[in-house]
């Protein structure tokens, strides 16, 4: 007997959502899936080039005459049988589907560099953190200013640190304007140079004396986030006495490193986001001109480039975990292979390691920065953690979450005998701590990231540990989420 | 498109792929709401059911329909994504909110009430129950079928199935035994 359906049934059906499987998100399975496809559509190119061969050569086979003494001549219209002789033809080959092929360089032994104009069409192709625009500075009014710190520089000058308004975080530096003489009393007036940073970070701002591509300037250091710095180089000219002109800015990490050896050093920029990237800054013929070591070593994303300034060397890291290390070849625009090892990078540990010993409260080391944190035993674990005011604790019905105040970073500890993680794949710029297992990213826009930790303790005590954050946050918030992980404490009992 | 054509073949071109999803996309992504409760996360999941079809088609024996296959690729990345972080799963119980307050007596009549209101009350049903409900209400599935996607007896799902019915019915009548 056929069952019979609920009268609501018929209200309901259909009335779920309204959301409907739409062509953009047809697009972006099509998308994704033909993205691997061109390896597939090489093999079945070959597949066709093969088969039209293996036809020739039975054609030709059969066009030929066969010699045979004994053979009666066939009148025309019987049928013909295949003589034996005639070679079955080839199979052709079957459209299987082939493992994914990933080209990966070979490391050449020595790699001749080409700079290029950092405007120039290269810098289309990325974003790249550097401006070399000259910026002659203005004069503006002291009393439209609002102070926070003062530098002096040796017999330089005054350098003033400022924003421009009371609920402004953004600063600037700006250079006092003095009434006659470098020792005499300043004007109510300074040069404006530019940003230097976030207020938060005002302690942290930095002038150095600097001999950028061999000549003489000013490098005004500032930090703009847990990842983010700022870098602007002033000189003076004689026939604009007492102006500030920048004519290099740089929002990365940047080393002032001679590294060809030449006498004039070059600037190394690091960036670190998804991927390790270096790139090298140099005057050719007066104009600054820059290299991308990652297009040079075929290092792009996923693969990640790093630089030790200590050995200075640059290091390639592929996918498959293959290492590439260069060296500068002295006194020539050239990187030189140093070994073309398949040995692991040194891993450093996140972790302290330390067991809980009673101390209610520590300071985390987030990016430079001390951060008072105090300590919570979470009630579901044998583990606990040391928390900054900025995170608060979550309880659910079976366990607890660390949520960041700001932003949406979340920690979380699971059991490691209980949890199955999901499917994770390691990123370049977490590899290189032992503990990490790897990451799973989520959203429309792969946005959402989950990067695995375990820990475990000597006694063979473990946990995994994640941290949850949107991508767009992970300059700023991933620092802090790692310095609290990185102090977690078996706390058994406690 | 068919089952007996899909279990042939060793992958999905691009033709294949858009049929699919156009016949069994938006079931697809209704069936991840249902169980994430989460429409961006739904949506994830749906475009990865199709990704997952496409590299998988291969192991589709015709054993059940597409629309089945298909679903439990949905559930168990749903699933996957509920269990890999418990607040997820905690958290979608205590947002979902229903759109329109609990019917009053007067309206009380299972004739009067709209399909929001019915869905409202399915989607605050425990898991269990919700997901047979909504497997037979929704997209149809035999309760063969239901059984096969959820690895459960036939008489099982043909209770759950029973109680989910009566627990929505109860509360359109605006009272619970």
């Amino acid at each position: 007997m056929k069952e019979t359906k609920p009268d609501w049934y018929g209200i309901a059906k259909g009335g779920l959502d309204d959301a409907s499987f739409n062509e953009q998100m047809k697009q972006e399975v099509t998308r994704r899936t033909q993205e691997s496809q061109p390896i597939q559509r090489k093999f079945k190119k070959w597949a066709g080039w093969a088969t039209a061969i293996v036809l020739c050569v039975v054609l030709l086979f059969l066009v030929m005459p066969t010699p045979s003494n004994d053979q009666p001549v066939i009148p025309a219209g019987t049928l013909t049988p295949i003589p034996n002789d005639i070679p079955t033809p080839l199979p052709t080959p079957t459209e299987t589907i082939q493992p994914p092929e990933t080209t990966m360089p070979i490391a050449e032994e020595q790699i001749k560099l080409s700079y290029e104009d950092p405007e120039g069409s290269l810098a289309t192709l990325g974003v790249y953190p550097a401006e070399v625009n000259r910026i002659e500075a203005t004069q503006i009014d002291k009393s439209s200013i609002i102070v926070k710190r003062v530098v002096e520089v040796d017999e330089l000058g005054k350098y003033v640190i400022y924003i421009k308004k009371e609920d402004e975080t953004q600063l600037y530096a700006g250079l006092e304007i003095p009434t006659d003489g470098p020792n005499s009393g300043s004007t109510n007036k300074i040069y404006e140079i530019g940003t230097a940073g976030e207020l938060t970070y005002l302690n942290e701002i930095a002038i150095t004396k600097s001999y950028l591509f061999g000549e003489f300037h000013l490098r005004i250091y500032g930090v703009c986030g847990a990842n983010c710095v700022t870098n602007n180089w002033i000189h003076f000219e004689e026939a604009l006495p007492g102006v500030p002109i920048s004519d290099f800015r740089l929002e990365t990490h940047a080393q002032e490193v001679d590294i060809d050896e030449d006498g004039t050093p070059e600037v190394i920029a690091t960036v670190a986001s998804t991927i390790g990237r270096v790139l090298i800054y140099k005057k050719v013929d007066s104009e600054i001109k820059f290299v991308d070591l990652n297009i040079v070593l075929k290092a792009e994303l996923p693969n990640t480039v790093l630089y030790d300034n200590n050995s200075r060397i640059f290091k390639a890291i592929y996918e498959d975990n293959r290492i590439f290390s260069y060296q500068y070849k002295k006194g020539e625009d050239t990187l030189i292979l140093v070994n073309d090892s398949q040995v692991e990078i040194d891993q450093d540990q996140l972790f302290i390691g330390m067991d809980y010993d009673g101390t209610s409260s520590i300071k985390l080391q987030v990016e430079g920065t001390l951060v008072p944190a105090e300590w919570f035993k979470d009630p579901f674990r044998d583990f606990g953690l040391y928390l900054p005011d900025s995170i608060k604790t979550v309880k659910f019905e079976d366990g607890y979450e660390y949520e960041s105040k700001k932003g949406s970073g979340i920690i979380q500890l699971m059991e490691a005998d209980e949890s199955s993680l999901p499917y994770l794949r390691k990123e370049k710029d977490l590899i290189s701590y032992s503990e990490y297992l790897g990451t799973e990213f989520w959203g429309d826009n792969q946005n959402i990231r989950y990067d695995y930790f375990q820990y475990e303790t000597e006694q063979n005590n473990r946990t995994y540990i994640s941290i949850r954050y949107n991508t767009a946050d992970m300059e700023h918030l991933r620092p802090l989420l790692l310095a609290v992980i990185a102090n977690v404490r078996y706390a058994k009992d406690n | 498109m068919g089952s007996d054509y899909l279990k042939h073949i060793d992958s999905v071109d691009g033709s294949v792929l858009l049929q699919l999803m156009d016949q069994y996309g938006d079931d697809v992504l209704k069936y991840a709401y249902v169980l994430t409760k989460d429409r961006e996360q739904a949506k994830d999941i749906a475009q990865e059911v199709f990704i997952k079809a496409h590299y998988n088609i291969h192991t589709f024996r015709g054993q059940s329909t597409i629309k089945t296959w298909l679903l439990t690729i949905t559930r168990n990345l749903s699933l996957n994504y509920l269990t890999s972080s418990y607040f997820r799963r905690i958290r979608l119980f205590g947002t979902v909110k229903p759109r329109q307050s609990a019917p009053s007596a007067e309206t009380a009549y299972i004739g009067n009430q709209s399909a929001s209101d019915i869905w409202n009350i399915i989607m605050n049903l425990s898991n269990k129950l919700r997901e047979v409900l909504v497997l037979d209400l929704e997209h149809g599935l035999a309760v063969q079928e239901i059984a096969q996607l959820l690895s459960l007896p036939e008489g099982t799902v043909k209770s759950r199935l029973h109680r989910a019915r009566k627990e929505v019915e109860t509360q359109l009548k605006g009272w619970k035994h």
